[in-house]
């Protein structure tokens, strides 16, 4: 039989697609892929133009994107090959030597230990090379080392040697010509271990030195640039042929403050992606059933008018396709607006995102955003309508008759690793996938046994002492008696919250993490080896300058020999880069204030803490050593024995002074000590530094303003980009919560209209409805609090590993805020549903 | 509000009702005026669209008129708000509908409390109880409407409808869902309730064999009342 605006098989997706444009459950499950796709494709490519500015940004503290650090040269066939892939070079070579001058024919000859630097012209790849006249204020930026037979030199030799410009120093066998003042190198690293003053000289005047004999300790050090898919590949080709004495450094290794914070910032967008992503899931799921049961009448009187059920299979198969191209479409068109528009917002706040026009999204983004749809709409949307072929068409007689499908295991199972391949595609890191689900598991077991609780109680001891017909004593009526609605409402909005609380939570962990770590006044300037009958001339200077500065700290010389009596080269097999060198011992009588105890004891609560020593958490555990191990240390002239009385965690990044070994006084008291402090130099302040140079010449003055500027616009702009993130999981909560009210829809009309027909007025409509959603959003939120601050408690604990402190304000305000929040929002879902004429009751219409 | 057997227990004057479709409207009822007593059973029969269930909507207050007057029990509904006549409906009126229209998520027992329940009776759960019991359904109290068969359904609707004593009943086609048989055993109850308590019937149906047991029959064609005829009383 064929009907005519019903023969079907002519029918197409599209225009069955828009025949059910005004289908609320349509215009839902559209909304919901279209936010799954816009988020994926913002949050991948936001998250990827991030990484490349700040990464681009942050290699001109590494002077290149990578460096090869090497004792001799590298063979010739590993430049040929990073040439080969493109990759511009440059080299430095670094030593210790003595460095001669002579002021006078008269004068005697003054000698000084320095660390000369020789480059090639391309040094530096990328950052700024500085020099100046020496005393002079005009700072010039410079491309290649000096010129041949030139030394340019740190300020404090200038003073320490009295020299001049054109004066002859001597470094090996060749007399150069002092030049320009150094000032500025971008790969200089805050390693107190190597800060004799600093020399540049050309590469082409290492040889005339002389100075570089076989078993020297030289460091070759190589840097490379370039594209990033060619920077990844050489290192997937160079890596494996390193032996142990060379280092690859990448961002994380060689500026881990930057690179732990861009980690972070990374395991939180992974996180906060794979939420909206999975919120979203869930309001397609919802959207998906309702509108597979409200199409079940359509198809009966379709099937009824005759047409097979896979004819009509392949119509809703072709709608789905339709829907899908729809999403992926102008979800990505979307996604690419918001880029745009975060980008847009985040040239305004600081200078890393470069200038430009329009920045398309990434491939990959894309080809997410197409497995996105793809996915959900195969596990989700495809199972709902291709049961809808079953539907009997006895329907059209009678309502009852209902397509006996059932539960379908294998459905279930395959939307279930769907999703699982989706997130592990989307995130890459099992750790947190399985956290994540951990987590959901977690509190969906806790609302399905608080449930039944609830309804327990309610049942025993709450609806029989209402008074009848109150309109609260209806609403728990209602919700007891649409217990499994109710029990997929509470759970729902229960990991609709908790996943935005676990969010919330974390994200606010973080930035007062980040922001307690690098606060406004966080030291930019390092004091070092200042000679401890200065120490009070340095700190009466800085008073008179009005610069506060942190402890000053003492530094004393040694290297660890041995652990428990045998020697360290024994115990320790792995290559420990302390163990090469000699380390800065230090005593405090105070736990350093951003230091944690971890195991064992601080000084005051120890009996007899002369012997001891307190050892950083991460060197113990490379090292091996536990409390209790007996540590030994050479120092000049003689060693000294101490016991490890406690571990403790260091903030590397939090630039304070900071110390692997650090001793009671007492014990290294009789040591020769150099001291070190740390302060805060605003930039219109700069100038203090010169003064501070010429009145302490022999005071070593690191200047790390321009690197912890550079993290703290870092830490901004993920700030930023986490309040990006939030946005996404809220309106993707907000999707889940429109889409189970919308599911509910039918039901309560129903009810409502019956009610109104026995005489219920509608403001007891309104109060019950309002009371149901205040009650669910109540109850959710508590558990969705509890759920939410156990995870953030895990995630601390292995991803972002910051303290945990339980947001006890959040505890109280949220489940408030939730409980209000979704009364006034189902309200407004449903406030016209008292108002519907109780005559749909008669009219069969309801 | 308790009126005599000759007093009326609705008055409707001059009723009409309109549908406004832009450039024109479209008149469903004109012109209508009836009266029924207190007790009596009125059924109200017609063809199809001609306005049958309209004007029972209208007589319930479920709905207002776009002309003319309905007083029930004494009380004008078209001046009142739909909260007013929602409270009239609660205190006088009772439903039972050609689909049942029980709430699929209350058992049997729970569907009866519920008029109860909207006017604060203490005992709403003992009344539905009895009420239940006498019409058989003891059996059934804690069943859902969907395990319940269509006479079961229907009864149940029927207790709903008089548990909370109402003075008029309103039936639209309840037997229409049902076997001759079952819809006997609903007459019988429907007819039982008028002689017993009073209550009255006034009924919407097609079915000419169970307007013939009404006092009186109104003819509706075209949105008029064309007829109305006196049968003897209800046995």
């Amino acid at each position: 039989m064929r009907v005519a605006g019903l023969s079907g098989a002519r029918m197409s997706g599209v225009s069955l697609l828009w025949r059910q444009r005004r289908a609320f459950s349509l215009r839902l499950l559209l909304s919901s892929l279209l936010v799954a796709v816009m988020a994926v494709v913002t949050i991948v490519s936001v998250s990827d133009v991030l990484k490349q500015s700040l990464a681009g940004a942050s290699s001109t503290f590494m002077a290149g994107d990578r460096q090869l650090t090497s004792p001799r040269e590298i063979p010739e066939g590993w430049l040929d090959q990073a040439e080969a892939l493109g990759l511009r070079q440059a080299l430095s070579v670094e030593f210790t030597t003595m460095l001669s001058a002579r002021a006078t024919e008269a004068e005697e000859t003054a000698y000084q230990l320095v660390t000369v630097k020789a480059v090639d012209a391309n040094y530096p790849l990328k950052g700024e090379l500085e020099v100046a006249e020496p005393g002079g204020e005009n700072v010039t930026q410079v491309q290649g080392g000096p010129d041949t037979g030139q030394v340019w030199l740190q300020s404090r030799l200038f003073n320490l040697l009295k020299l001049v410009p054109g004066q002859n120093v001597t470094i090996g066998e060749y007399a150069f010509a002092a030049g320009a003042e150094l000032r500025q190198e971008p790969d200089v690293s805050f390693q107190l271990a190597g800060l004799a003053p600093r020399v540049m000289i050309s590469f082409a005047d290492l040889e005339r030195t002389q100075v570089i004999q076989p078993g020297s300790r030289v460091k070759w050090r190589y840097y490379f640039a370039g594209e990033k898919a060619a920077v990844e590949q050489y290192e997937a080709w160079l890596k494996p042929q390193l032996v142990s004495s060379q280092k690859w450094q990448s961002l994380r290794e060689g500026r881990p403050a930057i690179s732990g914070a861009l980690a972070k910032a990374d395991s939180y967008l992974l996180l906060g992606g794979s939420l909206s992503v999975l919120l979203a899931a869930l309001a397609i799921a919802i959207s998906a059933r309702q509108f597979s049961i409200e199409q079940t009448d359509q198809v009966a009187i379709i099937k009824a008018l005759g047409m097979p059920g896979h004819q009509l299979t392949r119509r809703y198969c072709t709608e789905l396709v339709v829907l899908a191209i729809i999403c992926i479409v102008l979800g990505s068109i979307l996604g690419w607006i918001s880029l745009n528009i975060w980008l847009a917002v985040m040239r305004q706040q600081s200078d890393v995102i470069a200038a430009g026009t329009w920045v398309f999204p990434p491939l990959r983004s894309l080809w997410l955003a197409v497995g996105t749809v793809g996915i959900f709409l195969l596990a989700f949307a495809y199972p709902q309508l291709a049961k809808l072929q079953g539907t009997p068409p006895m329907r059209v007689l009678r309502q009852s008759a209902t397509n006996e499908g059932g539960f379908r295991f294998g459905v279930s199972l395959t939307a279930f690793a769907g999703v699982l391949a989706l997130l592990y595609w989307y995130g890459r890191d099992f750790t947190l996938l399985l956290i994540l689900l951990l987590g959901l598991a977690l509190v969906f077991v806790l609302v399905a046994f608080l449930h039944f609780c609830l309804l327990r109680l309610v049942e025993r001891f709450m609806i029989h002492q209402m008074p009848p017909g109150s309109a609260f004593k209806l609403t728990l009526q209602g919700l007891l008696r649409r217990r499994s609605q109710t029990v997929v409402q509470l759970s729902v909005f229960t990991i609709a919250l908790f996943l935005f609380s676990a969010l919330y939570l974390t994200r606010t962990g973080l930035i007062n993490d980040w922001q307690a770590q690098l606060p406004e006044d966080a030291p930019n300037h390092f004091l070092i080896n200042i000679a401890p009958d200065a120490v009070s001339d340095v700190q009466k200077f800085l008073a008179s300058q009005q610069i506060s500065t942190t402890d000053l700290y003492p530094m004393v010389r040694g290297r660890l020999s041995h652990i428990n009596g045998v020697d360290v080269k024994v115990a320790v097999t792995k290559d420990v880069g302390a163990l090469n060198r000699e380390l800065n011992l230090s005593w405090a009588s105070e736990l350093p204030a951003d230091n944690r105890i971890e195991q064992g004891h601080w000084w005051d609560q120890l009996p007899e803490p002369t012997d001891g020593v307190s050892i950083e958490s991460e060197l113990a555990e490379k090292l091996g050593v536990i409390v209790g191990d007996r540590l030994t240390f050479a120092m000049p002239g003689q060693s000294i024995d101490a016991v490890v009385t406690s571990i403790r965690s260091v903030q590397w990044d939090s630039m304070r002074p900071n110390f692997y070994m650090m001793f009671p006084e007492a014990r290294l008291r009789d040591f020769s000590a150099t001291y070190i402090t740390a302060f805060y130099l605003a930039p219109e302040f700069k100038n203090k530094i010169n003064a501070f140079t010429r009145s302490f010449p022999t005071v070593s003055v690191l200047e790390m303003d321009r690197l912890i500027a550079k993290i703290k616009t870092i830490v901004e702009q993920v700030s930023l980009m986490v309040e990006l993130i939030l946005g996404f999981v809220l309106l993707a909560s907000l999707l889940v919560l429109a889409a189970l009210v919308a599911a509910s829809r039918g039901g309560r009309m129903h009810e409502a209209v019956i009610l109104r027909t026995f005489g219920a007025p509608r403001n007891l409509l309104h109060q019950v409805q309002l009371y149901e959603f205040f009650c669910i959003g109540l109850l959710s939120a508590l558990v969705a609090v509890i759920g939410a601050e156990l995870s953030v408690y895990l995630l601390k604990q292995r991803i972002f590993e910051g303290a945990f402190r339980p947001a006890l304000l959040y505890w109280a305000v949220m489940p408030l805020i939730s409980a209000l929040l979704l009364a006034w929002f189902g309200y407004l879902q449903t406030r016209r549903i008292p108002e519907i004429s109780p005559m749909r009751v008669l009219r069969g219409s309801e | 509000m308790l009126l005599s057997k000759k007093e009326p227990a609705l008055r409707v004057r001059g009723l009409g009702k309109s549908i406004d479709l832009g450039e024109r409207s479209l008149q469903i009822l004109q012109g209508i005026d009836l009266e029924i007593k207190q007790g009596e059973s009125l059924a109200i029969v017609g063809r199809s669209g001609s306005g049958k269930t309209t004007l029972l909507g209208l007589m319930a207050g479920l709905d207002l008129p776009s002309e003319g007057q309905v007083e029930l029990m004494g009380e004008s509904l078209d001046q009142m708000d739909e909260d007013q006549r929602a409270l009239v409906r609660s205190k006088h009126v009772g439903f039972v509908f050609q689909s049942f229209h029980l709430l699929p998520g209350m058992t049997a027992l729970e569907n009866v409390m519920l008029p109860l329940e909207l006017q604060k009776a203490e005992d709403a759960r003992e009344q539905a109880l009895k009420l239940l019991t006498s019409l058989g359904l003891a059996e059934r109290l804690d069943q859902f409407p969907p395990q319940l068969s269509g006479g079961e359904q229907q009864r149940v609707a029927l207790a709903r409808a008089v548990v909370s004593g109402p003075t008029i009943l309103f039936a639209d086609e309840p037997t229409g869902n049902l076997d001759s048989q079952t819809g006997k055993e609903i007459i019988d109850l429907l007819f039982e309730v008028n002689r017993t308590r009073n209550t009255t019937l006034v009924l919407v149906t097609h079915d000419n064999a169970l307007a013939s047991l009404c006092e009186r029959q109104a003819l509706i064609e075209d949105g008029c009342l064309i007829e109305q005829r006196h049968q003897r009383a209800a046995s």
